[in-house]
């Protein structure tokens, strides 16, 4: 039985594998013939690609204008090249020079009375024995003026028709308002991180620590103003702004003056996470405000 | 003086450039415009108006590739003159246009003839002349049949001698793109000109 059953199997596996060989051997007969048939038309194609190719290209050289009217179309363009007016257009760096010059003095008087403030703090409290949050304190509460002062000068371009002054001049709105920002920006945030390298000097803090929580109410503040960005326009927009500064600053001072301790260690993650918020929120604003400005929604006068 | 070099001057205000331009790459447009609209005498006015406006404009000229630019220009100049007279059907080269250059073809041959009656140039051979239109006509009427994108890719690769990337750029597609409309159009080319019995 055991041996029926042995030859009964090896009949099975030779079948299989004759299969096998046979399937195996049509398969490469049939690619085979393919790959013939494939290169035939390869070829064929090829040749007549080439042979269309070649007569396209020398259509180029058959293809030429009537010297006479190639005068005469020669003649008028340069008849309208001489009537051309070229305006000129100044270089990117020129261009720059003009929009700082045209920041208002009331701005450099502001932020130079803040810097100069922030270093004599800085310099005078370094006298005494002092902790990080005393010299935290006021330091947050002048980086949040800092961000309503350089929010202050962009609601100064949606006085009436001053934005279409700006734009008149190479200029479009938003690119007036990124050179501004950008420049006010890293102006504070360059004072502010000298500061922050001074004061983590003075109460043996880890500079990078210091940084971020003064960059917190600077953050926090710009992105107050961009929220009730509408409101800082007009005629009362001083008092808008003076508003703005008071309650930013308050808020600014809290952390130092609350018992806990705000500024340990252990809770740096949460400054940083607020910093990152911040300024997530702030891109946004920034993207939204934009795009008003692209489609000339509620921040365009006229 | 190089493209880069004459740009620059032309943004400095040295107006002269620009008709260096339009000198240097006139013939270019124009063959661009023949074969893109089938029109020869449409041609001469699109290859001008393409100038025109590359002159209006060149303030705003900053890229690299000044004859892909004005080759852009040219092909919307085309597309909207073709759109707005709604000459789709009319691509082909007119008769007329072709019995004109066979004249002077035939008056330049006859130029050629030397004192003793031979003639000096064998391309102006009328037979010859009359294959070469053949040939022109068919092709024309088979790059006709294409589609628009395809045939100006056609155009700018094989008449133009452009990379794919620079087709790419210029009809704002990717390079596959590019490619690939190349690689169709050439395929529709071939069964058209096969189905007329171009290469026989």
């Amino acid at each position: 039985m055991k041996e029926r059953q042995m030859e009964k199997t090896d009949k099975k596996k030779g079948k299989r594998r004759n299969n096998r060989v046979k399937a195996l051997k049509g398969e490469k007969e049939r690619t085979g013939l393919n790959r013939f048939y494939e290169k035939k038309r390869e070829k064929e194609n090829g040749v007549e690609e080439c042979a269309t190719a070649d007569a396209v290209r020398r259509l180029k050289q058959e293809c030429m204008p009537d010297p006479e009217r190639r005068k005469q179309s020669l003649a008028e363009i340069r008849q309208n090249i001489s009537k051309k007016t070229f305006c000129r257009t100044p270089f990117p760096g020129e261009l720059l020079a003009v929009q700082i010059q045209y920041l208002s003095a009331g701005f450099w008087i502001l932020q130079g009375i803040f810097i100069v403030a922030m270093i004599l703090f800085v310099e005078r409290a370094s006298g005494g024995k002092r902790e990080l949050a005393d010299y935290l304190q006021w330091t947050s509460v002048i980086a949040a003026w800092m961000g309503v002062a350089g929010c202050s000068q962009l609601s100064r371009h949606f006085s009436r028709g001053m934005a279409e002054l700006e734009q008149s001049c190479y200029f479009n709105l938003s690119q007036v308002w990124t050179i501004r920002m950008a420049f006010s920006g890293l102006v504070d945030i360059g004072v502010l991180t000298l500061c922050g390298g001074r004061i983590a000097e003075r109460a043996k803090a880890p500079f990078g620590a210091v940084c971020v929580y003064i960059l917190v109410p600077f953050v926090l503040a710009n992105v107050c103003c961009l929220f009730f960005f509408t409101a800082l326009r007009g005629g009362r927009s001083r008092y808008v702004q003076l508003a703005m500064a008071f309650v930013t600053g308050t808020l600014a001072a809290v952390p130092a003056a609350t018992p806990g301790e705000a500024y340990a260690g252990a809770r740096l993650w949460k400054w940083g996470a607020v910093l990152a918020a911040g300024a997530v929120f702030y891109l946004w604003q920034l993207r939204c405000i934009y795009r008003k400005i692209r489609r000339g929604e509620m921040v365009c006068w006229n | 003086m190089e493209e880069r070099q004459w740009i620059r001057a032309v943004h400095k205000g040295e107006k002269r450039y620009l008709a260096d331009i339009a000198e240097k790459y006139y013939d270019d447009i124009f063959r661009f415009c023949v074969f893109f609209t089938g029109d020869r005498e449409d041609a001469y006015d699109l290859t001008q108006e393409t100038f025109l406006r590359f002159i209006r404009y060149v303030e705003g000229y900053h890229e690299r590739n000044l004859k892909g630019y004005l080759l852009t220009i040219a092909a919307n100049v085309c597309r909207s003159a073709m759109g707005k007279r709604g000459r789709e059907n009319r691509r082909l080269v007119s008769l007329d246009t072709f019995q004109e250059e066979e004249g002077e073809l035939g008056r330049s041959g006859e130029d050629n003839m030397d004192s003793d009656g031979s003639n000096r140039g064998s391309r102006h051979l009328p037979e010859q002349h009359v294959l070469e239109r053949d040939v022109h006509e068919r092709l024309m009427g088979a790059l006709a049949k294409l589609p628009e994108m395809q045939r100006e890719a056609i155009l700018l690769y094989y008449l133009q001698d452009m990379k794919y990337r620079e087709i790419g750029h210029m009809t704002g597609v990717s390079v596959s793109t590019a490619k690939s409309r190349v690689r169709q159009g050439m395929e529709k080319l071939q069964e058209n000109l096969k189905r007329e019995d171009f290469f026989d």
